[in-house]
């Protein structure tokens, strides 16, 4: 197994490589992020990062928010453009290419920020901070922020875990992991193929840890369904 | 990308705002164009109605 799976640009070629099978799979809204949305008024500017095929900001354009889906991966947002036209045709949404730790959205823009299943991605916890910091930037003074990580006390994982050292080799930290992903897409000169993810997977304490190095103040934190989730604001005084 | 997006976008390098510059458009959708960075005097591209942000 190659070093280079932890990379943001491998990260960026396996979600455009698996993007249609991903689909097929995972389109149903985050229970999380249904919750998340009674915080928010209808024709509140929501920024969505690592949106991906756009299943939880279509259930956010579906409550008259107006979402800005941004994504590194172009074959995801293909796909989270498409099912939008089609499923929220009256919705108020733009998308955007674009890098969690460089977002290309004005100060203090944004009512809410959106931060599902995407950190985890990151490939150094500096990366992770600085996108954290990014969101903060993003949001306008008493926005609202939800984020969520795996998390690292999964059984499911525990042989991942071991092994994630050796596949990774000398860039490996604790938590790194690498997941397979077998494409199942009839017609695609690659199925069958398997494409790695990488995930670093948050302790209780390191997401704790990275939550108090922000300047958010944090509103609700808990674990559900294996994932460390936060809900954040940034405060009026700010 | 509708032109309402301009409201929110910026430079992701520097944070400036930036130029659009459209070169075909349709159903007020910009197509194809440039969003420009004067200070960091760059353009990013918009293909497909997709502007993209990533940074240099």
């Amino acid at each position: 197994m190659s070093p280079d799976h932890k990379s943001k640009f491998s990260v960026m070629k396996t979600y455009d490589s698996i993007a249609k099978h991903f689909d097929v799979t995972r389109y149903k809204p985050w229970p999380e992020t249904i919750k998340f949305a009674e915080r928010l008024r209808s024709g509140s500017l929501v920024l969505d990062l690592g949106c991906g095929n756009g299943r939880n900001l279509r259930f956010l354009i579906s409550k008259g928010m107006k979402v800005m889906g941004m994504d590194i991966s172009v074959g995801q947002l293909d796909i989270a453009i498409g099912r939008a036209e089609k499923e929220v045709p009256d919705g108020e949404y733009g998308f955007a290419i674009g890098d969690v730790e460089h977002v290309p959205v004005k100060n203090s823009s944004m009512d809410a920020v959106i931060y599902i299943a995407t950190l985890h991605h990151l490939t150094s916890s500096e990366a992770r901070l600085t996108s954290m910091n990014e969101a903060w930037r993003a949001l306008k003074p008493g926005g609202v922020c939800l984020v969520s990580a795996w998390a690292r006390e999964q059984e499911k994982f525990q042989g991942e875990l071991k092994y994630g050292q050796h596949d990774i080799g000398e860039d490996w930290e604790e938590g790194d992991i690498l997941l397979p992903w077998t494409l199942k897409n009839e017609g695609d000169a690659k199925n069958g193929k398997k494409f790695m993810r990488y995930y670093h997977l948050y302790s209780e304490k390191e997401f704790d840890d990275m939550l108090e190095a922000t300047a958010f103040k944090v509103l609700d934190r808990y674990i559900a369904c294996d994932n460390h989730y936060a809900i954040l604001q940034k405060t009026i005084d700010q | 990308m509708k032109h309402d997006m301009m409201e929110i976008l910026c430079c992701p390098v520097c944070k400036s705002d930036l130029e659009l510059k459209a070169m075909k458009e349709q159903d007020g959708d910009v197509i194809e164009g440039i969003l420009a960075c004067k200070k960091c005097s760059h353009d990013y591209k918009i293909e497909n109605s997709i502007p993209n942000l990533l940074p240099p």
